[in-house]
């Protein structure tokens, strides 16, 4: 019989071994029909890689159609493999991939002796002759199933060995290996682990069960889909989240959310531009402070723009010659500019009323405290103006061309030129010529609340500065509100009566400042600004 | 969204024409609730879900296909969005359509899913956003092909690959819009990106449920990697000056997450416990940097981070298999890193240590039948978070918040 096996496998169409290929065929016809005479089981059919093991063999052997099993002897299907063995009555069994089955006694229909299968692991179905149904047995690692009936399929998990028996026509006797025995009928299932004999299910329950694999089957495809989306929507979020912590989006006094983005801008050199942009669903607006300074900016710039709000004790490396400051909403602005920057120690300026006793200190965040004439450095300007839409409401010029300040210890900068001192609009060291074009109006000036300068809502940081002149018909209006992050507006208690100094400065820089700006020059639109008031700080517009 | 159809289209023309079985799987659930932040509350507040799947099996072939259509309205914000500007209102809605094929021969434990979808996301966080307006709506197409042995089910293990698109079609920076100022500088810096959040993906996955002991299993161990990789096509890298670079956004983010299940049942079968624990532990690496002008600050590495998490989770359910109550409950800490992002005190003012936010969650859970595959069900969260960022601004980063939903779930 092996040599028929192995022909089988080697034969070839090949026309110069025809000779040899009807020899061959030859000899196994005559092969075959002395093997079903003397044998019981043999292979009707077979697709795939089907091998067998003989009993007390360790070998192997690919096997063909019409090969004869022989008593004990093993045999184990291939991944796509398929077979049909055929009995000597008549009835057959087909096994399915992956199999390993072995037939230990084929029996005989001569002598009362039992055909005993078993099938270690895989799927075999059964249709079994009635004479030979009341001998015929199939054994699994966990069940043993006479047969009295016709037709019926075997499945055995090989890890677990549990088996599903599923009888569609005719009786199958189960047992399990406790002992315990079942009797299924038409249409009737039964699963046998290792804990013995489950129930009994007939043909519908086994279709609803059947149904609900299925279903549970499909419903894990779409929770693994579904888990897979979770995991690509994470990604969006995250991306959401992180513009949120870096502070890009926050909320308006009107619950509107205001998108932020604050950069610095360097044209030249010796130039910065300090932009802050605001959008909201139809408008943006923007605010940028450029400044001009004395030298080149270095590659880290807060350097430089740590000594804007002055130096204290020695004079600043970096100060500003000029600068232009900017509120716009695309269509309108407000610029300020400022030229003729220069140092001056006013502390030490020799003018009673300008010196500074507490100072924004960059690095500590905070205010220091300075003592009597100790120097405190700041940059002056020559020239300033304010203008809305190009209309001036204000400016000044410095009212002397040099200023020889003592013996010249506090001046700083080229020929130590430009005003020394500020001071107030009357006071003797104010060297500057104002040219006042709007002036605040407030209390029993105010012709409305909405055209007075003061506090609008008790207890809460809502106030309005308005100017105007004589006419009225050139006017400005600052509304400014002190928010949180959700666009409340902060009480005053927030700040614990705290209102003034270098402690309400402190307090002010955790909460954001929304300005909106209108003016006789706008024709009703508005600037609405939302700041981080360190923007204004750094600016020197908070000083 | 064209291209997503004709991909589904020539995917579903792949697929031979037989007679094909049709097994329709969907979910409902209807759920009203609150959500609380500080002593503040929202409004009562619905969320809405639907799943409709209808597979199909086409017989005499090795192919099932499984359209998906997945929607959901969110009044209710999860305890887990951000906390940050309008901190209460937030409604959202997203609706996703999905094609998965799988590809199983009769005697092969491997199956093979390409999977093509198209996600879009709705988000109204304030009360001037209308719906299609909002600043973080986002549409995502994504194609997918995983391989999966079925070894002993439901165990197995998989093998992944995804590329996907996001984009945020309102968001475009705001730097690129900025035009000049009022004497006609520009505002903006040269190499300005426009759609900086967009982000092209690629993902690599792999991942093994096994029992243990393998042939009487009384514990499941699950182990995932995932390996992310997102470019940001339009987000230039900002140097030591603060100034866009001509190197583009790259993020590598690293998942590795073991799960640990053991099912229990006590008094013959009728109560029965899932007991499980979870490990996660993800790193992303991202090349971006930041630089705060507000202090003048150059800060290297902001978006990289170490995220890890780990908390016991517990579920009992009692009553016939598919009228079951159940109660749920889970506890997660996790605990998050930056790398280069520093903390700040409350003025403003940064520290030497990198920022550090520590998160606490409670999930509870608790379902009862009120007929066949029909839930009510009843959900609370409650998150705490710390942090040694003082900084709040514009975002609070310790706090504690909550919330609560109760419905109807129907499940078939």
């Amino acid at each position: 019989m092996q040599t028929y096996a192995f022909n089988a496998e080697n034969a070839g169409p090949d026309g110069a071994r025809l000779s040899l290929r009807l020899f061959l065929g030859l000899i196994s016809l005559i092969l075959i029909s002395v093997s079903i005479s003397s044998a019981e089981v043999s292979v009707q059919s077979l697709t795939g890689a089907v091998r067998t093991k003989k009993i007390g063999s360790n070998v192997w052997n690919r096997i063909a159609e019409r090969y004869v099993l022989a008593g004990g002897e093993e045999v184990r299907t291939g991944r796509r493999a398929k077979m049909v063995l055929q009995f000597q009555d008549g009835s057959r069994v087909e096994l399915g991939p992956k199999t390993s089955f072995t037939i230990e006694n084929a029996g005989d229909k001569k002598k009362d002796s039992f055909a005993s299968m078993t099938l270690g692991w895989g799927k075999m179905k059964a249709w079994v002759r009635k004479r030979m149904a009341r001998r015929f047995r199939v054994r699994t690692p966990t069940a043993v199933c006479s047969v009295r009936g016709t037709e019926f399929a075997i499945s055995v998990d090989r890890n677990t060995g549990a088996t599903q028996i599923d009888l569609f026509t005719g009786l199958l006797g189960v047992g399990d290996n406790q002992g315990n025995e079942t009797l299924l009928k038409d249409g009737q299932s039964v699963a046998v682990t290792q804990a013995g004999l489950g129930t009994i299910q007939g043909s519908k329950q086994k279709q609803e069960k059947e149904d609900a694999k299925k279903r549970a089957a499909l419903k894990r495809e779409v929770d693994l889909s579904m888990s897979k989306e979770e995991v690509l929507a994470a990604a969006a979020a995250e991306i959401k989240s992180a513009e949120y912590q870096l502070g890009k989006v926050i909320t308006d006094v009107n619950g509107n959310r205001v998108r932020l983005s604050q950069y610095i801008v360097r044209p030249a050199p010796n130039v910065f531009k300090l932009v802050t942009l605001n959008e909201r669903p139809n408008r943006f607006d923007f605010f940028f402070k450029e400044g001009t300074f004395n030298k080149a900016l270095p590659i880290d710039i807060s350097i430089a723009l740590r000594q804007t709000a002055g130096c204290v004790d020695t004079a600043c490396e970096f100060f500003m010659r000029s600068f232009r400051t900017g509120y716009s909403n695309t269509t309108d602005n407000v610029l300020e500019t400022a030229s003729g920057g220069h140092l001056v120690d006013i502390n030490n300026n020799g003018v009673a009323g300008d010196d500074v006793t507490a100072a924004f200190d960059s690095n500590a965040n905070d205010f220091v405290t300075l003592a009597a004439n100790q120097p405190f450095f700041t940059t002056l300007f020559d020239t300033e103006d304010i203008s809305f839409n190009g209309v001036s409401h204000g400016s000044w010029v410095s009212g002397v061309g040099a200023y020889a300040f003592g013996a010249g210890t506090g001046c700083v900068g080229a020929g130590c030129g430009g005003v020394q001192s500020y001071g107030d609009a009357i006071g003797a060291g104010d060297q500057r010529t104002l040219t006042t074009v709007v002036s605040i109006i407030s209390g029993a000036s105010c012709s409305s609340l909405d055209e007075c300068t003061g506090n609008r809502e008790e207890g809460l940081f809502h106030d309005i500065v308005y100017r105007q002149n004589g006419t009225g018909t050139i006017w400005d209006k600052f509304e400014n509100y002190v928010i949180l992050d959700d666009g409340t507006i902060v009480p005053h208690s927030a700040f614990a009566g705290v209102t003034g100094g270098a402690d309400f400065k402190a307090r002010l820089l955790r909460v954001n400042y929304q300005q909106i700006i209108t003016a006789s020059e706008f024709g009703g639109r508005k600037i609405d600004l939302v700041f981080e008031p360190k923007t204004l700080i750094e600016s020197g517009l908070i000083p | 969204m064209t291209r997503v159809l004709a991909l589904a289209a020539v995917f579903a023309l792949a697929v031979p024409a037989r007679p094909v079985e049709v097994i329709p799987i969907y979910g409902v659930s209807f759920l009203g609730g609150q959500y609380f932040f500080a002593s503040d509350k929202s409004k009562l507040n619905a969320n809405i879900k639907a799943n409709v799947a209808p597979a199909l099996k086409f017989e005499d072939s090795n192919w099932t296909l499984i359209p998906m259509y997945n929607g959901n309205f969110r009044g209710t914000k999860s305890v887990s969005d951000p906390v940050g500007s309008s901190t209460l209102f937030q409604q959202g809605m997203d609706h996703r359509i999905s094609a998965r094929g799988i590809y199983q021969r009769q005697d092969s434990n491997w199956k093979l899913k390409p999977t093509v979808a198209f996600k879009r996301e709705f988000l109204r966080e304030t009360r001037d956003e209308t719906w299609g307006q909002g600043l973080f709506d986002f549409w995502t197409t994504s194609l997918g092909v995983e391989a999966e042995n079925e070894y002993q089910a439901p165990f197995s293990y998989r093998f992944g690959y995804d590329i996907f698109f996001t984009k945020f079609p309102n968001f475009q920076s705001l730097e690129s819009q900025s035009g000049v100022d009022p004497s006609g500088q520009p505002l903006g810096r040269e190499r300005a990106g426009v759609d900086v959040l967009d982000t092209l993906n690629q993902q690599v996955s792999a991942s093994i449920t096994r029992p243990f002991p393998f042939d009487n299993p009384k514990v499941s161990v699950s182990a995932a990697y995932r390996l992310l990789y997102a470019d940001y096509r339009d987000q230039p890298i900002i140097d030591v000056s603060g100034q866009p670079s001509t190197l583009g956004r790259q993020d590598f983010r690293q998942t590795l997450g073991l799960s640990i299940g053991m099912p229990k049942s006590y008094r013959g079968g009728r109560l029965r416990a899932g007991y499980g624990f979870n490990f996660n532990i993800a790193h992303n690496g991202s090349n971006q940097n930041t630089f705060d002008a507000g202090q003048s600050r150059f800060m290297s590495d902001t978006y990289s981070y170490l995220n890890f998490s780990v908390g016991p989770n517990a579920n009992f359910s009692w009553g016939p298999k598919n009228e079951t109550t159940s109660v749920s409950v889970g506890f997660t800490y996790s605990r998050t890193s930056y790398s280069g992002r520093l903390a700040q005190n409350t003025a403003g003012a940064f520290l030497a240590d990198g920022q550090t936010d520590n998160r606490f969650l409670l999930a509870l859970g608790y379902a009862y039948p009120i007929a066949p595959n029909f839930k009510l069900t009843a959900r609370t969260n409650v998150l705490r978070q710390t942090s040694n960022q003082k900084f709040e601004q514009s975002y609070r980063y310790t706090f504690t918040t909550a919330n609560y939903l109760l419905g109807f779930a129907y499940d078939y």
